[in-house]
């Protein structure tokens, strides 16, 4: 996994969340994979983050960390 | 009430009924006994009593194994996590609101390593030599672990910056080895064969670091309960921002010095400038896809195991929920 990979295209998504489709493009280039990729897009479309939210909620999760 | 409602109500009061008998047959003084009983289940904000030794009891309902076999691991693994817990608060010096952090430093370490000691007291109850042999091999090593990762991670907050892959190492090594621990201890004491507790190892280690993804983003603007951004710890949020300011000197110079402000000097007007930065560089959407990418980990492990659905459904709802 390329963790930096994935930061920068959050982080040019985060400016830009149109470029979606040229990052598809360059996904060959990329490190990222093809799941990762996904998950990206799936965060972007339908976790829509507001400026405000910054929290995960995920109740179900106990304290395990 | 359901059945499983039923059924997790009686499996918590096993445990608190068996927790009870350990402290007794230890003698320990009644301010020790208050103590410990005021510190059990006093991180909790889900309303989930004893969660270690229930994720435990889980692992081994997975395998089909049989709980009362699995309690004592599952008591141990309880008592072993609150200890780390505690451990933990002392050196970062934070979660004030807890109890054994209104004691002195002295007294929360004292507390801590009884906690230690009555967790190793309760795997010699296994019966089976084999498994506590295996019990107290896993604890060791999960200690060991996890205190070489909070030794990294002090060491890491004198760095400038670390890379996000020595970021995601370490919450390997601190997080991800307790929930991987509880997992494998209940699936040795479920009977799991050498493949099972594995795969239910590395369930348990995704699960760790999806927590501590969700923690350090949750965390990380609540000055009143964290100091993590102030004391320069890399959490996944600040260690993410210096990563991708590298391209923004600017940006990269505004960030170092606010976390150079200190407690004092860090007022509101830095509080919402810090979180202007977050959400302007996409710290929250990183955090929400790295905690998709280990969930979707888990969730692959845990359907693919051999087992009965009806005996993984619990640990499937653990990690199916989406952010």
């Amino acid at each position: 996994m390329s963790y930096d990979s994935i930061a920068e295209l959050v982080n040019k998504l985060v400016k830009n969340p149109k470029s979606m489709v040229s990052q598809e493009h360059e996904i060959h280039s990329s490190k990222l994979k093809s799941n990762e990729l996904s998950i990206i897009q799936n965060v972007f479309s339908k976790y829509e983050v507001s400026g405000d939210t910054l929290t995960i909620k995920v109740l179900p999760l106990a304290e395990w960390a | 009430m359901g059945v499983e409602e039923e059924m997790s109500q009686q499996l918590d009061q096993a445990i608190f009924t068996e927790i009870n008998e350990i402290i007794s047959r230890a003698q320990l003084n009644a301010e020790m006994v208050n103590l410990i009983k005021s510190a059990l289940n006093a991180d909790n904000k889900t309303g989930e009593l004893f969660p270690w030794a229930n994720l435990t009891l889980l692992s081994c309902e997975c395998v089909s194994g049989i709980p009362e076999v699995a309690l004592p691991g599952a008591i141990a693994m309880e008592l072993f996590a609150l200890a780390a817990d505690i451990f933990d608060d002392i050196q970062d010096q934070d979660n004030d609101n807890l109890p054994w952090r209104k004691l002195a430093n002295a007294n929360a370490i004292n507390l801590a390593i009884c906690l230690l000691m009555l967790s190793y007291e309760t795997v010699s109850n296994i019966p089976d030599n084999g498994h506590f042999r295996e019990i107290i091999t896993i604890l060791n090593r999960t200690g060991i672990s996890a205190i070489d990762g909070q030794f990294q991670e002090f060491q890491y907050d004198s760095r400038d910056q670390i890379t996000l892959e020595q970021y995601f190492e370490l919450v390997k090594q601190k997080s991800g080895s307790l929930t991987s621990c509880a997992c494998k201890i209940g699936a040795m004491l479920g009977g799991g064969s050498e493949a099972l507790v594995w795969e239910l190892d590395q369930f348990g280690e995704n699960l760790g670091i999806m927590c501590q993804i969700r923690n350090d983003l949750n965390d990380f603007l609540d000055f009143e309960k964290k100091k993590d951004f102030l004391n320069n710890t890399k959490t996944l949020p600040y260690v993410y921002l210096l990563s991708i300011l590298q391209r923004q000197p600017e940006r990269f110079k505004e960030l170092i010095q606010l976390q150079g402000k200190g407690l004092h000097k860090f007022g509101n007007e830095e509080r919402d400038y810090l979180k202007q930065i977050a959400i302007d560089e996409g710290v929250a959407h990183y955090c929400k896809v790295m905690y998709e990418v280990f969930r979707q980990k888990a969730l692959e492990i845990i359907m693919a195991i051999p087992v009965p659905e009806k005996g993984k459904e619990k640990m499937i709802k653990l990690v199916e929920e989406s952010v």
